[in-house]
């Protein structure tokens, strides 16, 4: 796995909550979700997050930048005035830089530690050094208490020594890693110790050696299959869970003791090619403000309130209009040519779009769309229908021309307000009638 | 820049190749990691600009993994292999020149992160000459070097010699025995 692997598996967490109250979730969920302090936009971390990926595979860090207020600028994110150059703005290089070098230290830290603690590897270096690696600005002259306090042993030297495993290395962490970085912007770091070394220094003996080797042997390495999953043991009515709910809301779910990002599940349900239905909850109140504003889609407010939306592999098996399945929008599609084929990743905005879309359209009287802007410029556009009395996933695409973009070029009419009979739109499946 | 290591097959007492490899990976790696931090620290840096730590950065990307009971170390930056083999830096496609930082205040940040570049900084560079200048236009100070490429010469001592890394493979190995 690379650094950029590493932080594109990370599931998006939108969330209001800024860094203090994302610390105080379990370091075993924030290591597998890609979260920015009050970045509650999914479309926005979807940028964020490929802007750290593409700098962990070596693009230039002011390319990044300059990428990312591009997108951030065709998403029409504004910056708060009193706010703007500061820490708390998302166009400032501080902002942008600190999301940049977090992302890939903690990847990098990451896939380090995998490696260091694979049965060979901790079989020739059970232990590591924490000592300074790289030279900052205002180095913290405090490391020897913290890690005295987080219960490390000093060696001869002022040498700050512990075995791989051991649980100094998690208490030191302000993130709560076994892994660096264990501060914000800080230049400490690891280097092996071998097991000669280990061993004269009486942090283990031989045997015990054998004995944590073999228990390595069988531990399956974590994401063994390639796939980071996003869930932690968890019991439904546990304090734990409470806080989760309570921060995220219906982002996560906690089913038969496993606590999992929504978003998650979704990309890795849908792409499996089996049957399978997940429940993404009731409609956000801002969808629904979205749907009443509009006196053409005020009805469908009304009509999805408090109903729940089911997605199951249906829409993906079902005939679309103009031939093929719907399987079909994963694929190029020459008559299409506007149309970009999905990707798993595409399918963590689906929680998004029933949240907060960015736009809210009439197709017809029982079928609406939700429209998301992508960071990369181009538009989401999930369809739902109503034909049978509760919300129902009809189609999810993504599209350089969608809808809207039609009607405010003039080759579609508007519904709102008094439709008129125009050409047959070509390119949606379910949207092709719009008929006075 | 991807060194591959293979080991031999398994050893009689029992211990399979797939440990040995992930064991030499780890010291080569280690040798690597410890040599790059080295090179880091004696590089030379330009009087007032803050220290780039390229070669601190380099030592962070170093990793190893495994492809079946191969081990591979993996060098996961841009750049090394341009100082390792020299080399000629072009700029990207749709760019006239390299924009090389004069002053710390924009020491990473190429002239496209500035909205007001064009308001804030003037383009000099003198007919025939190799090389121009973006200046502030108040104070006429030279912020960015503009040159058409830059050639990266070639450095032997971007990585340890050969024996180095072998030695250290062979030394982890030796503590699993």
């Amino acid at each position: 796995m690379t650094a950029a692997e590493k932080i594109l598996q990370k599931a998006l967490v939108a969330s209001h909550i800024d860094s203090s109250q994302w610390n105080s979730i379990q370091a075993a969920l924030r290591d597998r979700a890609f979260f920015s302090s009050q970045v509650a936009q999914a479309n926005i971390l979807q940028g964020l997050r490929k802007m750290a990926a593409d700098r962990a595979s070596g693009v230039s860090a002011s390319d990044a930048r300059v990428a990312m207020r591009e997108a951030l600028k065709r998403l029409g994110h504004e910056t708060p005035q009193e706010l703007q150059g500061t820490i708390k703005d998302l166009y400032s290089k501080s902002r942008l830089d600190v999301i940049i070098k977090t992302n890939v230290a903690q990847a990098r830290g990451f896939i380090d530690w995998m490696e260091a603690n694979s049965p060979g590897a901790y079989a020739a270096f059970p232990a590591q050094e924490f000592l300074r690696v790289k030279a900052v600005k205002n180095p913290r002259g405090d490391w020897p208490k913290r890690w005295q306090k987080a219960g490390g042993k000093i060696f001869p030297g002022l040498r700050m020594i512990a075995l791989k495993d051991d649980p100094v290395w998690v208490k030191l962490s302000v993130f709560d890693n076994p892994f660096p970085p264990f501060d914000w912007g800080s230049g400490m770091g690891l280097e092996d110790i071998g097991r000669k070394e280990a061993v004269k220094l009486g942090l283990i003996d031989d045997k015990e050696l054998s004995k944590r080797v073999a228990k390595k042997r069988e531990e399956k390495p974590v994401g063994f299959n390639g796939k980071l999953q996003a869930e932690l043991p968890m019991k439904d009515d546990s304090p734990e869970a409470a806080k989760l709910k309570a921060v995220f809301g219906d982002l996560v779910r906690i089913d038969n003791g496993v606590a999992k990002w929504r978003p998650e599940i979704l990309k890795e349900t849908v792409m499996t090619g089996k049957n399978f239905e997940i429940d993404i909850g009731v409609p956000d109140s801002r969808l629904l403000e979205k749907l009443a504003s509009q006196p053409s889609t005020a009805g469908f407010a009304e009509a999805i309130k408090g109903k729940p939306l089911t997605i199951d592999q249906t829409w993906r098996d079902t005939k679309a209009s103009n031939g093929g399945t719907h399987i079909k929008h994963f694929k190029p599609n020459k008559k299409q040519p506007s149309d970009i084929p999905l990707v798993e990743e595409d399918f963590e905005m689906v929680p998004s779009m029933w949240r907060n879309p960015s736009r809210v359209l009439k197709l017809r009287s029982d079928l609406f769309s939700c429209e998301l802007d992508a960071f990369d410029g181009s538009t989401y556009v999930m369809q739902i229908s109503i034909a049978e009395g509760s919300p129902k996933f009809w189609t999810f695409f993504k599209t350089k021309n969608p809808t809207s973009k039609k009607i405010a070029r003039g080759n579609l009419s508007p519904t709102d307000g008094g439709p008129k009979a125009v050409r047959e739109a070509s390119h949606s499946r379910r949207t092709a009638n719009i008929i006075a | 820049m991807v060194l591959r290591l293979e080991i031999p097959p398994q050893l009689p007492d029992g211990m399979s190749s797939r440990e040995l490899a992930q064991a030499a990976a780890r010291g080569i790696s280690n040798a690597l990691k410890r040599h790059f931090r080295a090179k880091n620290q004696s590089a030379k840096h330009r009087n007032g600009m803050p220290r780039s730590n390229f070669w601190s950065k380099v030592a962070d990307a170093t990793q190893t993994t495994m492809e079946g009971n191969t081990a591979v170390v993996l060098v996961d930056h841009e750049g090394v292999l341009l100082h390792l083999d020299g080399g000629t830096i072009y700029p990207k496609a749709g760019r006239k020149a390299l924009a090389i930082p004069l002053v710390a205040a924009v020491w990473d940040q190429n002239p496209r992160e500035y909205d007001s570049a064009r308001e804030k900084l003037s383009l000099v560079w003198p007919k025939g000459s190799r090389a121009g200048t973006l200046r502030d236009k108040t104070t006429g100070e030279a912020w960015y070097l503009l040159v058409a490429k830059a050639n990266i010469p070639r450095d032997p001592g971007v990585v340890p010699a050969d024996e180095e890394l072998s030695q250290a493979g062979f030394e982890a190995m030796e503590a699993l025995s």
